[in-house]
């Protein structure tokens, strides 16, 4: 996959995350929300989960694909 | 701002959700491409989101699958106005004529500003804009700025740059004037001229640049006396005088000339102030149909009325053919006061200092004063004499005389 310079996003359907300072993260290729709540959200991902733990947490946008979660991040961890 | 528009034009819901798969609820929604915004859970575990009004009858499925509840918190939007004023057609109706007739109206230009002008009066840049075409109530796209700037520079002398661009239904027209008008002089057209004293005066100062000079300094002469001569005689062998040459004359005199002064301040005064008492009404303008409020008082038997106007604008420079504006009537009561010599010697004095500052402006200098001031029957007379040091020169045709013939040869 490196060598053919193909994005691993695409072909493995690896999530993205775009994250702007501590207030706004944006996932991409997500599968879907496991757990919500104010102080914790977990996203689905191919391969494993991510957990986004911080305070008044919200999903200002989701799609199939596309969320976007606003709040007072703290914490970003993949669940593996 | 997109995005709020196409929801609002779409309309939406705010949901509360509760039951124990609000999770599995939100993922099959997203999988059946329903879109949701603003999802936050309350601290009871109730799931909050925003949903398009055309996705809700395709939640029933998902709600019975997953078992979640739903209640609707808000509903927002378009479809929801049209349905809350379906029975106000007339007010929806006048609403999207003024939609429209706004819309018209940002296609047109309803205010011209002239802005850079000194020389050139508003009015006649105005008036040269109607010859053009270019008027009130023009559309923005008939005007060409490219030409008007070119057309203004050429047909005004004064103009030496122009800029013509439209704001919002504004049009502006930015000029810049040369800094110093050139005088004219009617030397070309009267090739031969004297300068001739207009003023009994002693002459303080002459620079000749042409003709022949007539008096010197300290020279006194009188009003209509020849300075500078334009005619030159030429003489022959003889001293006689063979031919004339004649050309313009040209010099700076300064004469020192003495100027009356006179002025006259009644002993009496009308003194007019307001009373406190006003009326106001109001007027609307409109494409040159004026309504105002009518009158419900008596006239004053003096009174003065002041009128404001404001064309209507809406932010971003859009100014509509619509005027609002207010007449106030003032009353005025009239008193009549008796001058003191204390206050005519102030007004005097004020009046003698516009006198003397109008003719520094004039280019004439102040060299002694002496004015007095006298009570006579029915007014103070001011009056003196002041002596000043100005130009007295006056520009004449030049006498033009006949070239003596030749006198024929003695021998002969």
């Amino acid at each position: 996959m490196e060598q053919l310079g193909l994005p691993r996003d695409l072909f493995l359907g690896m999530p993205v995350l775009s994250l702007q300072g501590n207030r706004f993260l944006c996932i991409e290729n997500h599968r879907g929300i496991l757990q919500a709540g104010r102080e914790k959200i977990v996203v689905a991902a191919k391969p494993w989960g991510i957990e986004v733990a911080g305070r008044e947490l919200s999903i200002v946008r989701f799609t199939k694909d596309y969320m976007e979660i606003t709040g007072y991040l703290e914490h970003i961890s993949f669940l593996l | 701002m997109i995005l709020w528009l196409v929801r609002f034009m779409r309309g939406f819901l705010e949901l509360k959700l509760w039951g124990r798969n609000c999770e599995r609820f939100l993922n099959l929604c997203a999988n059946r491409g329903i879109a949701t915004w603003r999802l936050s859970v309350s601290e009871t575990g109730e799931v909050f989101a925003s949903i398009y009004l055309s996705d809700f009858y395709r939640l029933r499925p998902l709600l019975r699958k997953t078992r979640v509840r739903l209640r609707i918190e808000k509903r927002a939007g378009l479809p929801f106005l049209v349905h809350r004023y379906r029975k106000r057609v007339v007010f929806a109706g006048t609403l999207l004529a003024m939609m429209v007739c706004v819309a018209f109206l940002s296609t047109r230009i309803w205010r011209i500003e002239v802005l850079g002008n000194s020389a050139i009066g508003e009015d006649a840049v105005l008036e040269y804009l109607k010859q053009k075409g270019i008027t009130y109530g023009i559309g923005r796209d008939d005007i060409d700025n490219d030409g008007l700037e070119l057309s203004l520079r050429q047909d005004f002398d004064q103009v030496i740059w122009a800029s013509v661009y439209e704001k919002g239904t504004k049009l502006v027209v930015r000029i810049q004037e040369k800094l110093a008008a050139e005088k004219e002089t009617n030397v070309s057209q009267t090739p031969c001229t004297d300068l001739v004293a207009k003023t009994d005066a002693v002459i303080y100062s002459i620079v000749t640049r042409g003709g022949i000079p007539l008096v010197k300094a300290e020279d006194t002469v009188k009003a209509g006396d020849i300075l500078v001569c334009g005619r030159q005689e030429i003489l022959d062998d003889n001293g006689e005088v063979k031919e004339y040459y004649y050309q313009s004359a040209d010099a700076d005199i300064l004469g020192i000339s003495t100027l009356s002064y006179t002025d006259r301040i009644s002993l009496q005064r009308v003194v007019t102030k307001p009373s406190g008492k006003s009326h106001d009404r109001y007027f609307l303008r409109f494409m040159g149909y004026r309504f105002t409020t009518p009158k419900l008082y008596g006239d004053f038997d003096c009174s003065e009325t002041i009128e404001e106007t404001n064309q209507l604008c809406l932010p971003g420079s859009f100014y509509l053919p619509v005027y609002v504006g207010r007449i106030r009537e003032t009353e005025q009561l009239q008193q009549i006061e008796q001058v003191t010599m204390e206050q005519a010697k102030e007004e005097a004095l004020s009046h003698f200092s516009r006198f003397l500052s109008d003719l520094e402006e004039n280019g004439v200098r102040i060299i002694d004063k002496n004015v007095m001031i006298e009570k006579e029957k029915d007014n103070y007379h001011i009056y003196g004499r002041l002596k000043v040091c100005e130009d007295i020169t006056e520009r004449v045709p030049t006498e033009i005389k006949e070239a003596p013939a030749p006198k024929e040869n003695e021998e002969e």
